[in-house]
């Protein structure tokens, strides 16, 4: 089910609020248990099982390794079966197809062999790591065992953050899971940032992804330029709305989720940009590859390994495919080159200097990112690179879009919010707000309903 | 204010809101068709386990709950109106363009279907001992592009409509609307302003290139008394939601031939060729022989020995028909998605001397209904 669809706004929010509320405390995790589990369902209903499973092994796993350690025996084999279990689900749903097309493209007596066709399971990215998170952290001692089964559940599946992050670790909601509080303030903001996600996601991103649908394969470069800005800004309205409306949803059961994005493209460098885009994904990474492998702190050698390992996998946790690899491993290329010697130059040049570096960068990457196919992202590199007219439909169309790209490069950065706070508290400041986040509201209902172009990037990975 | 009252305002409005749409969903009753918009409304999706296990099941109950939703003109038009404010064009299917004109997005262009339908076209033919015309008509937003503001796609109806002509074939004559009408020099007077459809003047160039190709007489356009009757909004109208939007006028291009029509909707004769009564109604266009029937038939005392006609055709005819009457001792007009009688027999029983198949390019290519062409 889509936040940004008509069903879960009118029917699954209301119903499922008003179980969860009337329900006394003690059964409101089994109520968001069972709710996630319809969330989950409603698309795929065959993949309910693969929630249910992946609940059951890291719950047992945990359990087992909690036991043995009470009894002062290793628990370490464990782990590895837990890890390499969960590591089999994604292996086998996401990259499963992906290897043997590959294989077949190198062995030929591959040949005749029939690469299964399987649909990737909605968010099953998102869950399994998740569920290792708190494998780990269970092993490493960092949070308590969960003994209770629908706790746990509720915790993997829990609907707001299940099909597109952020990826909660176990160790940041594990108090909420057994006592949280509900209460007014969080749910009045939990509103406001549901309404606010909404909108970057209805307003803002499908339009950009309509703009680049239209012009991505017209020729000149200014339509190239436009195309792939457009795109970039699609995919962080996308994915910050997601966010936005998972927190905002978490929090009206009172629930915390830490902040998944802050304002990445106003980095400065691609270290920066690493620390605020998509910042529960890059924990993770850190958390649980980067500093096990040994970090930073085994010699310059050893951290670039550790980068390149890293990044290559940030890359292909994106998707099975050639390009989210290659993409993965320019990263790592870029953050090698800035942590031995780019950074330091950097700090000597002017702010704006390194704002377009980095811009540019990113953008570049997008293509990267975007191409699953080697020629075309080839093909579009040029384009971008070779001075050449765009079409007046194109440019005709690009006009079209300005007024929405303009308010989606500045709404892009931290200037609004800073304005906003400015402005002294006030009746008067909230009645506005309170009336903007109506308008914003109406307008998303109303976008809806007309039934334009509504897909989430996300959903892929 | 204090912060709780205004949380507690934004709590109410918020799930209030919610509760609202939840309640009126439930409780209104659902239509089946819009009369605003001339479209079907999607159906509540089959609860089949095959249709719930694929997915299937709930993508379509997203498209019936946006189809069904309570006030559905008013969120339409609020979308609308803030596409068009923020740059862009009204919705993905209706364009604006200048002189307060929308018009249809290009229609969906697909080879097979065009393979398809003029396969049974040729099969037709022939089948029948009778010279088979053929007339598919551009639409509106191709005879405009130039004038669309804003955001589009290319129309491609020339290169449509000439694949069509050349896969039809054993055609007598294949007629040339698309230059007919870029050539007028009444270019603006081809299309309401808020339909689809054709316009009188519209149907009455395309009759002349008619006859002109048949090299039979007909009237010449100061030979008609035209009635103006205001109010009228198109379908585009209704789709697009722009309320602020003006009306237009239908037209009714009388003379003093004394026609009569029988459809075997009513199966009464009715004297003259408009139906007046329907200019009360939201859909004005179906002043012209009383809307869509299954079958058609205008007399003509006055032309006797000028030869019958059998036109299979869409809603296009409906005024084309008006015109047509005036060359033909008898018009019969069939609609192949009510028509489902065998036409080559009618053809020959009823002794006509020309058939004239006549499409709109959208609905010839969407059109699933040809293989009742038999």
């Amino acid at each position: 089910m889509l936040f940004s669809s008509n069903v879960f706004l009118y029917f699954y929010l209301p119903v499922v609020l008003l179980l969860y509320y009337i329900s006394p405390r003690q059964i409101r995790n089994f109520v968001l248990f069972a709710v996630s589990l319809f969330f989950y369902g409603w698309g795929e209903p065959v993949y309910l099982f693969l929630m249910v499973f992946t609940v059951l092994i890291n719950y047992v796993c945990a359990f087992i390794i909690d036991s043995r350690r009470k009894k002062e025996k290793s628990t370490k084999s464990t782990l590895v079966i837990g890890v390499v279990l969960n590591l089999l689900l994604l292996g086998y749903f996401k990259y499963a197809t992906f290897f043997l097309e590959s294989l077949q493209s190198i062995l030929p007596f591959m040949k005749d062999f029939d690469v299964p066709e399987i649909t990737l399971p909605i968010g099953i990215s998102f869950y399994v790591f998740q569920s290792m998170s708190y494998l780990i952290d269970v092993y490493r001692d960092d949070a308590p065992v969960q003994k209770n089964p629908i706790t746990f559940g509720t915790y993997v599946a829990l609907f707001p953050q299940l099909i597109a992050g952020p990826i909660v670790r176990y160790t940041d909601v594990a108090r909420q899971l057994s006592e949280r509080k509900e209460n007014l303030d969080d749910f009045a903001s939990g509103i406001k940032m549901f309404i606010i996600g909404l909108a970057k996601k209805i307003l803002i991103a499908n339009q950009m992804g309509a703009l680049w649908e239209t012009i991505k394969s017209a020729d000149g470069t200014v339509a190239a330029w436009v195309g792939i800005a457009a795109y970039s800004l699609q995919l962080y309205f996308d994915f910050s709305g997601y966010s936005d409306m998972a927190i905002g949803l978490g929090r009206m059961f009172g629930f915390e989720f830490l902040i998944n994005f802050n304002y990445p493209y106003i980095s400065n460098s691609i270290t920066d940009f690493w620390r605020r885009w998509h910042m529960s994904l890059s924990t993770w990474f850190k958390e649980y590859v980067y500093i096990p492998l040994g970090g930073n702190r085994k010699g310059i050698k050893r951290q670039i390994i550790n980068l390149l390992i890293v990044w290559a996998l940030t890359g292909f946790w994106h998707g099975a495919s050639w390009n989210f690899l290659f993409w993965g491993i320019y990263y790592s290329i870029l953050l090698i080159i800035e942590k031995t010697f780019l950074l330091k130059v950097l700090d000597k040049l002017p702010k704006f200097v390194r704002h377009i570096y980095t811009i540019i960068i990113v953008i570049l990457g997008w293509a990267l990112f975007y191409f699953v196919d080697t020629a075309e992202l080839w093909e579009f590199i040029k384009k971008l690179f070779t001075p050449a007219a765009t079409s007046s439909a194109d440019i005709n169309t690009i006009l079209a879009y300005v007024p929405l790209l303009v308010v989606a490069a500045v709404a892009s950065t931290p200037l609004g919010a800073r304005l906003y706070n400015k402005v002294k508290e006030s009746t008067a400041k909230k009645v506005v707000t309170l009336a903007g986040l109506a308008v914003m509201m109406l307008l998303c209902v109303c976008t809806l309903v007309s039934q334009s172009y509504n897909p989430f990037i996300y959903f892929r990975f | 204010m204090k912060s709780k009252k205004i949380n507690i305002i934004s709590l109410v409005l918020f799930l209030g809101f919610l509760a609202v749409m939840f309640v009126l969903y439930i409780v209104l009753p659902k239509n089946d068709f819009s009369e605003r918009e001339k479209r079907y409304l999607a159906d509540f999706p089959a609860t089949t386990w095959e249709n719930i296990s694929s997915g299937k099941f709930s993508e379509d109950l997203e498209t019936y709950l946006a189809d069904t939703i309570p006030r559905r003109d008013f969120f339409v038009g609020v979308s609308s109106y803030y596409n068009l404010i923020s740059g862009r064009q009204v919705t993905k299917d209706i364009y604006v363009a200048e002189n307060n004109r929308l018009v249809e997005a290009p229609p969906a262009y697909s080879d097979a279907a065009i393979k398809k339908n003029t396969s049974y076209i040729s099969a037709f033919a022939e089948k029948v001992d009778i010279p088979v015309d053929i007339m598919v008509v551009p639409s509106a937003g191709y005879i405009y592009e130039d004038s669309i503001k804003g955001l589009k796609n290319d129309y491609t109806d020339n290169e449509a409509i000439k694949s069509i002509y050349s896969s039809a074939k054993g055609m007598d004559n294949y007629i040339d609307i698309c230059s007919a009408f870029e050539e007028n020099e009444n270019k603006e007077s081809l299309y309401y302003l808020t339909d689809h459809h054709w316009t009188s003047f519209g149907a009455y160039t395309a009759y002349a290139e008619y006859m002109n190709t048949l090299d039979k007489p007909y009237p010449a356009q100061n030979e008609f008394s035209i009635e103006k009757h205001s109010g009228f909004y198109g379908s585009n109208h209704s789709r697009a939601g722009l309320w602020l939007y003006p009306s237009e006028d239908v037209e009714l291009w009388k003379n003093n031939t004394p026609f009569t029509v029988v459809t075997d909707t009513d199966k009464k004769v009715h004297n003259g060729l408009f139906y007046e009564e329907k200019l009360e109604e939201l859909d004005k266009y179906t002043v012209y022989l009383g809307g869509n029937h299954a079958k058609v038939s205008i007399d003509n005392p006055e032309a006797k020995g000028q030869g019958k006609l059998l036109v299979i055709r869409d809603s296009y005819a409906n005024c084309l028909g008006t015109f047509l009457a005036n060359s033909f001792e008898n018009v019969t007009l069939v609609d192949l998605r009510y028509y489902h009688d065998s036409v080559s027999e009618l053809a020959s029983e009823g002794g006509f001397t020309n058939i004239l198949i006549c499409y709109s390019l959208s609905n010839f290519m969407s059109d699933a209904n040809f293989p009742w062409l038999k």
